[in-house]
């Protein structure tokens, strides 16, 4: 008897064992249930791509001329500059291709804090790019802005220190909807160095860094 | 191991009457979960939080509220009202982001009724974004099969207890032990799929993290240089000079429109002798230039070295000078007769 008690003790101990185990196992279905119902209720906000259903950062996306860092030796460039001339640049403002709309602000600083830096004076235009250089007289280079001025009034101001050029600048990049192709805001910078410079300020190398941030309108 | 197994079921029975209970509460209380993918309402929901919200009529919402509308592009803001106005039907609302700066460009019409946060999960998001995501479902969907493939794998072992039990003590020793070994493999399998199932999810954590943060975006120009550097007058040739002669003559080539130019003489010990200014005409690159140096005169009986300097000074601005090109010419005198000669 002692034989046969073993397997019936073993088959009432193992028998609702093995019926919870199951019950168990089909409630794990409920993760696929549960994971179905999550996906279809769950809206992702403040995306442009809603159904791809990323946390997302790339979709937001400025960058100047076509790329994220423009190191350009030429812009806004001018050598043996005298009392009196003024140099220009072109900034391209773009948005990338599927990137949302945003509005930006853009910081300018010189380089270094000598006398010509702090002697210099730069004025912000949007909408319009970069006049061809003239030469009065006696030689004297000017180089203008097309488009309106925002920024640096009639004399211009400094970018010594940082000068906040841009704040919340909406434009065709804030209005145009998510599109495939880039959307574009041209700027122009102007360099002038005043014709009272004194000489302090010869005989010395600037340049200066503009860094745009875009802020994501929703 | 069997212990192993049991935390396995338990787990995935656990996790299975989650998402049933999620999925029932978010029926039954006529709930929205929304995913945040950006920081603009940060710092209160950041990007990867999830919010609970509720439906609630048009009339319902008040200023400061936390409301979800989807705009005319189809997506989905979820900003706070700062501004709500009566409609013919419903509301206007116009909403801010907290993090932003301004409120959104454009309004929102709420006709009917609208989604109101009520808490937010922080970081839930990003959880749900994994799970939600075709791993994620394939990683549940591995847990419930293994789940099941643990438990109902079990009826074999179970035959082979039966038979055991009806067979000899000695026999039934060796049976128990490959039972064993059996229960064992179907554990290690289990754990096998329980460890891939881990793996799995610590890569999507791993690679959804990364996404978070970035809703404002930065590009930076450099700009070429400025420089003030004013340019000297090339090569200076000397032309005149010899014995008993009063003056030479210097000549340099143009360099700039914008320069006219100043030629001082010293002694040698630097002191000044001269200071003659030289217009800048003609044109630029071509032009020679020429200026008259004449003898100092006084007593002496011996060679001086002297220096010219040209140096260009600018029209518009006659307070900048350049550095300068230094010739060396040279002064001689005897008792009653002095000479000057070019180097």
């Amino acid at each position: 008897m002692a034989k046969h008690a073993a397997p019936r003790r073993r088959a009432t101990r193992r028998g609702p064992r093995r019926r919870t185990g199951r019950i168990r196992a089909f409630l794990t279905l409920g993760i696929v249930l549960g994971l179905g119902s999550v996906s279809t209720l769950a809206y992702w906000t403040d995306t442009a791509t809603i159904s791809s259903g990323t946390i997302q950062s790339g979709s937001l996306n400025l960058q100047i001329d076509g790329e994220e860092n423009v190191s350009s030796s030429t812009k806004l460039q001018i050598a043996n500059m005298i009392p009196g001339e003024s140099v220009a640049a072109t900034i391209r403002v773009d948005r990338a291709p599927n990137s949302i709309p945003f509005t930006y602000a853009a910081q300018a600083v010189t380089a270094n804090s000598n006398a010509l830096a702090t002697a210099l004076r730069f004025k912000v235009y949007v909408g319009g790019t970069a006049g061809a250089v003239t030469t009065n007289g006696n030689g004297v280079r000017s180089q203008g802005c097309g488009g309106t001025q925002i920024w640096g009034g009639a004399d211009g101001l400094t970018w010594t220190p940082q000068a906040a050029i841009i704040t919340d600048r909406a434009s065709a990049l804030s209005t145009t909807p998510v599109q495939a192709g880039v959307v574009s805001e041209y700027l122009c910078v102007q360099a002038i160095l005043p014709s009272a410079t004194g000489t302090g300020a010869q005989s010395l190398s600037t340049s200066a860094t503009l860094t745009f941030t875009a802020t994501q309108l929703s | 191991m069997h212990r192993l197994r049991e935390v396995f079921l338990w787990l995935g029975a656990s996790l299975g009457v989650l998402c049933i209970g999620w999925a029932v509460a978010i029926f039954a209380f006529g709930l929205t979960p929304l995913v945040f993918t950006s920081g603009s309402m940060s710092p209160e929901i950041k990007a990867g939080d999830l919010g609970i919200a509720k439906t609630v009529a048009a009339d319902d919402i008040r200023v400061g509220d936390i409301i979800s509308v989807v705009n005319d592009q189809g997506v989905r803001i979820t900003h706070r009202a700062v501004s709500v106005e009566p409609a013919d039907r419903g509301v206007t609302l116009v909403m801010k982001g907290d993090a932003n700066k301004q409120a959104d460009a454009e309004s929102y019409a709420v006709a009917d009724n609208a989604e109101r946060v009520e808490f937010s999960v922080p970081k839930a998001g990003y959880l749900l974004t994994a799970v939600s995501s075709p791993v994620g479902m394939f990683v549940g969907g591995l847990i419930a099969a293994a789940a099941l493939f643990i438990a109902f794998s079990r009826r074999s072992d179970d035959d082979e207890r039966g038979s055991t039990a009806r067979q000899g003590g000695g026999a039934r020793k060796q049976r128990l032990a490959s039972v064993g070994r059996r229960s064992n493999r179907a554990a290690e399998r289990g754990a096998g799929v329980l460890a891939s199932g881990l793996v799995s999810l610590v890569l999507i954590a791993v690679t959804v993290q990364p996404t978070s943060a970035a809703w404002a975006d930065t590009a930076a120009v450099a700009t070429g240089t400025l420089n003030t550097t004013m340019l000297d007058p090339g090569p200076i040739t000397c032309s005149g000079g010899g014995f008993l002669t009063s003056t030479i003559e210097l000549h340099w080539t143009h360099v700039d429109a914008r320069y006219d130019y100043r030629v001082v003489t010293r002694d040698q010990n630097g002191a000044e002798l001269q200071a003659i200014d030289v217009p800048g005409t003609g044109t630029a690159g071509t032009t020679s230039l020429s200026v008259e140096v004449s003898r100092s005169g006084g007593l002496g009986l011996f060679w001086y070295d002297r220096t010219a300097t040209v140096m260009s000074k600018l029209k518009s601005s006659p307070t900048w000078l350049s550095t300068g090109t230094v010739y060396q010419y040279r002064e001689g005198r005897i008792i009653g007769g002095s000479s000057i000669y070019c180097e």
